[in-house]
């Protein structure tokens, strides 16, 4: 494979993102050719306000959650022809030059997955018990899942097409992160961890996980075992 | 005595629905009917209840009921919860079908065995609807 006319394809899952999508994605497109945003049946413009920038729009008819809406947008990018998938978030708390970091990250170690890790990284303004709870997070996914990454729920993640298209994400909404280490364990497949960093702005915080679905994410994946 | 009236009544018409809904229900509709005569049962004999229950160890027939319905409860709960979630998971194919094609046009790309798309014409093969679990976890 040569990295130079390799296609890497960047899958952005939005839901109610109208606001800040465009500029998201004008910072993407500044590096990258092939954007592919996945709108989760959001009630606002994010899917026109996505087409304007000028990438490629998946739309769900309802809304099914961020995992679902990674799902779709893997498959897709798969079907465009794409080498490599990274998956990035809609509100800003990325950037564009740590997808630089994983592709990078994922030719050099040759492995079949780089995940993103904001505390070897930086992390910008993040509340502390955000961090707290990340922290618990990244135990618990060790116990269920057998493997050991410091940042489960970081939302950038990069794959060889190979690796993405034996993923299976079944879990619709905020489980999937814990289930795709989970895919990563089953499938024993290679990873490595990229000091990346997430920007915490008033508007992504306003947006981001409550405590409470720390709960609701303990349920789906004890659930999602008895039904596996 | 009048309970018994109301109740062996409420037990009928439970029976008779379940007995009415038989093609719709495969054999679902003849455990109900059995429960309705077990229950009718213990509802013109309730000395029975207390019989059995000392036999197993329990002080009064309503105790045993009440463990029993505990248990059936919990067992319903978590079948209907696992039966939910399978039909999010079948919602989810399907809205997912929907968006790929309108991006791809016809090809979705990724075939999941027995979510496999027909690739024919929808004309040419007629497919009976099937209300079987799927194939695969």
């Amino acid at each position: 494979m040569s990295p130079s006319t390799d296609t890497v394809w960047i899958v952005v899952a939005a839901y109610n993102e109208a606001r800040v999508i465009r500029s998201v994605l004008a910072d993407l497109l500044e590096l990258y050719d092939h954007v592919l945003v996945v709108d989760d049946g959001s009630q606002d413009a994010t899917a026109p306000e996505a087409r304007s920038a000028g990438v490629t729009v998946v739309e769900h008819p309802i809304n099914l959650g961020q995992g679902a809406a990674l799902q779709t947008g893997i498959e897709a990018a798969l079907a465009l022809g794409a080498d490599y998938v990274v998956t990035y978030d809609a509100d800003g708390q990325h950037r564009p030059k740590d997808v630089e970091e994983l592709v990078e990250a994922l030719v050099q170690a040759d492995v079949d997955v780089a995940l993103g890790n904001r505390f070897t990284g930086t992390a910008r303004n993040m509340p502390r018990l955000r961090k707290l709870i990340l922290m618990a997070a990244s135990v618990f996914t060790e116990l269920t899942t057998g493997v050991r990454i410091s940042d489960p729920h970081n939302g950038l993640r990069a794959f060889t097409a190979g690796a993405a298209s034996r993923l299976e994400i079944r879990q619709n909404r905020m489980a999937h992160a814990s289930e795709i280490i989970a895919e990563i364990g089953r499938h024993d497949l290679s990873y490595v961890e990229v000091p990346v960093e997430v920007r915490y702005t008033d508007y992504s915080l306003e947006k981001g996980q409550q405590g409470l679905d720390a709960i609701n994410v303990l349920m789906d994946l004890i659930t999602g075992k008895i039904n596996h | 005595m009048i309970i018994k009236l109301l109740l062996s009544a409420a037990l009928a018409i439970v029976a008779a629905y379940a007995i009415t809904q038989r093609r719709a229900t495969r054999f679902f509709h003849s455990t109900l009917v059995l429960l309705t005569l077990v229950g009718a049962y213990f509802v013109w004999f309730p000395e029975q209840t207390t019989a059995i229950a000392n036999h197993l160890g329990v002080g009064r027939g309503t105790d045993l009921l009440l463990y029993s319905w505990i248990i059936i409860s919990l067992f319903l709960l978590v079948s209907l919860y696992l039966q939910m979630r399978r039909q999010l998971h079948m919602i989810t194919k399907l809205a997912r079908r929907l968006s790929l094609q309108s991006l791809l046009g016809g090809e979705t790309g990724r075939a999941e065995g027995a979510d496999r798309p027909n690739e024919s014409a929808s004309g040419t093969r007629s497919s009976p609807i099937d209300n079987s679990p799927p194939g695969h976890a």
